[in-house]
């Protein structure tokens, strides 16, 4: 079957052209940040090695994670206070890791790379 | 009392800046960085501004391995490995699970950022609320190994 093609040609002014390429860039990394979490992850390779291998910062990397997990970091640190207060049976134990989670949730995202934001 | 000498990798410092747990790490121990590490930690970044700000102060000396006994991991983890391979007496400040495997396995003082929190708790530096705070900004970014931050958990 014939698949028929269509162009579509758009004209940007300076800056609109400079959005559309800092929002692919911006696209490229947060694909970029996916497969390293993936690799990373896997136990294939440090942050320090992924960065040398894609460019980014280590830095870059570890906020880039921290802003992909959104809340899977905290459940895990949350699910790992539950473990010990059963264990121990004290139950101020989960409602102090609890406080301090809603402590971190509520502080302003980490700061990204000053030509990242 | 002198602070023992240590060399630190760049996750590790990241880590130790973004929970607030740097402060207590530079108080306990004389911070060493070699080249390869300092290439890792930008300026573009906060906790790398805040590097190279002690950098051009002083208040963090670099440092060279004598020989590459260790060949695996980035240059910055094989750098600092090799640091310490050489000085026995050093710790090493590491975050990376794979990296931390193999100094633990061979015999290098390595501390990581959740194990250290556990130990300034047991010194009544801090509480143990501020201790799970650390360990919760520690396990944001899934980056620190959760193993290592169960193990701290369960030192409080």
């Amino acid at each position: 079957m014939q698949t028929k093609h269509q162009r579509l040609a758009v004209v940007l002014d300076e800056a609109a052209a400079r959005r559309v390429e800092q929002a692919a860039e911006q696209a490229a990394r947060r694909v970029l940040i996916d497969a390293i979490a993936a690799a990373y992850e896997r136990n294939e390779r440090s942050i320090s090695e992924l960065a040398a291998e894609t460019g980014l910062a280590v830095e870059e990397i570890i906020e880039g994670m921290a802003a992909r997990s959104g809340d899977a970091g905290l459940e895990t640190f949350l699910a790992s206070s539950r473990a010990v207060s059963e264990a121990r049976n004290d139950p101020e134990f989960l409602r102090l890791s609890e406080v301090a989670a809603a402590d971190v949730r509520a502080r302003e995202p980490a700061p990204m790379a000053d030509d990242v934001t | 009392m002198p602070r023992p000498d240590a060399t630190v990798d760049s996750s590790f410092w990241i880590h130790a800046y973004r929970s607030g747990l740097l402060p207590y790490v530079l108080s306990r121990f004389s911070v060493w960085y070699t080249l390869e590490v300092g290439r890792e930690l930008s300026e573009r970044f906060p906790s790398g501004r805040e590097f190279w700000r002690m950098v051009r102060a002083r208040e963090l000396d670099e440092v060279t391995p004598l020989r590459q006994q260790v060949r695996m991991f980035s240059p910055g983890e094989r750098s600092a490995i090799n640091v310490v391979l050489d000085r026995r007496d050093w710790f090493l400040l590491l975050d990376d699970r794979r990296p931390y495997e193999e100094a633990k396995r061979l015999g290098i003082n390595v501390v990581c950022t959740p194990l250290l929190v556990a130990e300034i708790v047991q010194e009544n530096t801090i509480d143990t609320l501020e201790a799970r705070r650390m360990l919760a900004r520690l396990a944001q970014p899934r980056t620190v190994s959760p193993e290592m931050i169960r193990q701290a958990l369960g030192m409080l």
